[in-house]
């Protein structure tokens, strides 16, 4: 085979790749709304001065975003249907963050930029049961009964 | 009297929108009006002595995704209220959101307010958070803390980083995971860490 | 809005775009530089339509370029928002290259952020020491090419998946990426010799 066939069939395949799904374009549009108006509410405040920081919000909307650092959550569950990681980071949201099954069956993971901070968090097996962090050997007691695990973002 | 009415009505505007401000819509969305209340009195009282409202707000949707009642939330969040008070008076008026919270994870871990303002002074204006945070895991794994608050003092003082810390919790993490006692770890990783001074 | 992805390198005329949204159907048939200018007066409806006319291409390259759907699309978001916030500063006829030009550094400091990237780029390594099975060996031919373009170096997997998936050309890759044409051209001839190492002879 030519390098030339050897290059195309390569190309090709690599183009076969699957497209976005549904909720993309949604989410791409949600998102420039939200900046749309933080724009504007950035204008707003830089006119208005003072008052405008007492405004709703309009301090936490002037806040530059704190740099990340990734953090990755994981759990060898490999009975498990479907687990999510939920925590101080995504508002305690059920949903918000689902953990992905690796190839061979038996780890889910996911992986979340966090700012500087201290951070609890559980992961939820199944929508019903909880789990502290076997990966973290410190774990505190929530005070809705089940133990917590914590991470320290530098 | 046009002069009194337009200030009257910029009191207004303003005093709408602190409400609206107190009224988090994540807590409008998933908490009953009665806990909503609540928990927005608490949320106000930290706004006015300027002590941060987020983590109240995370304690109280924390409740919601487990199903606790109204009365728990609130209660659970008027704690912690409490706790970040304690950790600025021990941390001082200047610290940070997430030395707060690092700090009501010490004082939740078994250390008091008189630590945390040990550690304060001796850490010479770095930043605490991190060290606060680690060392408090490791208190809730028995390292007294008297011995901790003396630690982060030598620790400062070597000029270790916070990837310093959080590099110790992780040796002190691996030893527990291999089945080694917590204390004799740490005291080990501190006199290492204090003798090679800096070295993470 | 559902919609069916359009061939962004067609025209007006042949473009097929099936939208449930009539506001965003009133727009399909327009041309890149009649989008932005009303996207610039504040239309997010135009906006929306430049966004499905070029996002499977740039979802395509993030996903190469990071490894993972989801970083993917996080990144691409990241790049309209910015896309939008910048228009006033886009030449409207050269929307295409510029957009893409800020993809590109969106997946660039999104690469640079994920140690886990280099996690797997070395685990691959390892697997490359002792070769890449050959594709009759089994049904994962396709994780083959994709493996072969992770072990690639960052700036050799730009420039091949510019030149050989995009069919961009080396002009146009310059603008995208600022490095200079011979550099591309370089770039792209070692990418091909390690992936033809690396993949074997017949595919």
């Amino acid at each position: 085979m030519s390098d030339q066939q050897w290059l195309e069939r390569v190309s090709a395949e690599l183009r076969s790749s699957a497209g976005s799904d549904a909720d993309f374009d949604r989410r791409v549009l949600g998102a420039v709304r939200r900046s749309v108006r933080r724009r504007r509410w950035a204008g707003f405040g830089a006119g208005l001065g003072v008052v405008a920081l007492a405004l709703a919000g309009a301090a936490q909307l002037l806040r530059a975003p704190a740099p990340g650092t990734e953090v990755e959550f994981a759990i060898d569950l490999p009975a498990a249907s479907a687990v999510t990681v939920v925590g101080d980071f995504n508002d305690w949201d059920r949903a918000r963050t689902p953990l992905m099954r690796s190839a061979d069956g038996t780890r889910w993971s996911a992986r979340v930029v966090l700012a500087g901070g201290v951070y609890h968090y559980a992961f939820l097996v199944d929508g019903r049961r909880w789990l502290a962090d076997p990966q973290q050997p410190f774990s505190v007691d929530s005070d809705y009964g089940q133990s917590v695990s914590m991470v320290t973002v530098q | 009297m046009t002069t009194r009415l337009i200030g009257a009505l910029i009191v207004l505007v303003v005093a709408c929108s602190a409400r609206l401000e107190a009224q988090d819509p994540r807590l409008r969305s998933r908490l009953d009006a009665v806990t909503v209340r609540a928990v927005d009195q608490l949320t106000d009282s930290a706004r006015r002595i300027g002590l941060p409202t987020e983590p109240l707000i995370q304690k109280a949707l924390e409740g919601q995704t487990k199903g606790a009642t109204g009365d728990r939330i609130a209660a659970a969040v008027a704690a912690l209220l409490g706790d970040l008070a304690r950790a600025r008076r021990g941390l001082g008026a200047g610290a940070s959101a997430e030395e707060l919270q690092a700090g009501v994870l010490w004082l939740r871990s078994g250390g008091n307010e008189a630590h945390l303002a040990q550690v304060h002074r001796s850490a010479g204006g770095r930043g605490v958070a991190v060290p606060v945070a680690v060392a408090a895991e490791l208190l809730g794994k028995g390292w007294p803390p008297d011995e901790a608050t003396d630690a982060l003092g030598r620790l400062f003082s070597a000029r270790l980083s916070d990837a310093g810390f959080l590099s110790l919790r992780d040796q002190v993490a691996a030893a527990v995971r291999d089945g080694a006692g917590v204390l004799p770890t740490v005291r080990a990783e501190v006199t290492r860490l204090t003798v090679n001074r800096g070295l993470p | 809005m559902r919609s069916v992805p359009i061939d962004p390198s067609a025209g007006p005329e042949v473009t097929r775009y099936l939208c449930a949204d009539r506001r965003v159907t009133s727009h399909v048939a327009s041309s890149d530089v009649d989008l932005v200018l009303q996207a610039r007066r504040g239309d997010l409806d135009a906006f929306a339509v430049l966004v499905a006319r070029y996002r499977d291409r740039f979802l395509r390259y993030a996903r190469h370029m990071l490894g993972s759907h989801e970083d993917a699309e996080e990144a691409v978001q990241d790049a309209f928002v910015r896309v939008h916030r910048a228009l006033a500063q886009c030449e409207p006829e050269r929307f295409g290259a510029w957009s893409y030009r800020i993809v590109v550094n969106r997946c660039r400091t999104a690469a640079r952020r994920r140690r886990w990237w280099r996690l797997r780029i070395s685990g691959l390594q390892q697997a490359a020491e002792v070769g890449i099975p050959h594709p009759a060996a089994g049904a994962a031919w396709r994780e083959e090419i994709d493996r072969a373009v992770a072990l690639l170096t960052a700036e050799q997997r730009e420039a091949f998946l510019l030149k050989h998936v995009d069919d961009l050309s080396y002009h146009e890759m310059s603008a995208i990426t600022g490095a200079s044409v011979a550099a591309l051209k370089m770039r792209v001839s070692r990418a091909c010799g390690r992936m033809r190492d690396l993949l074997g002879e017949s595919v």
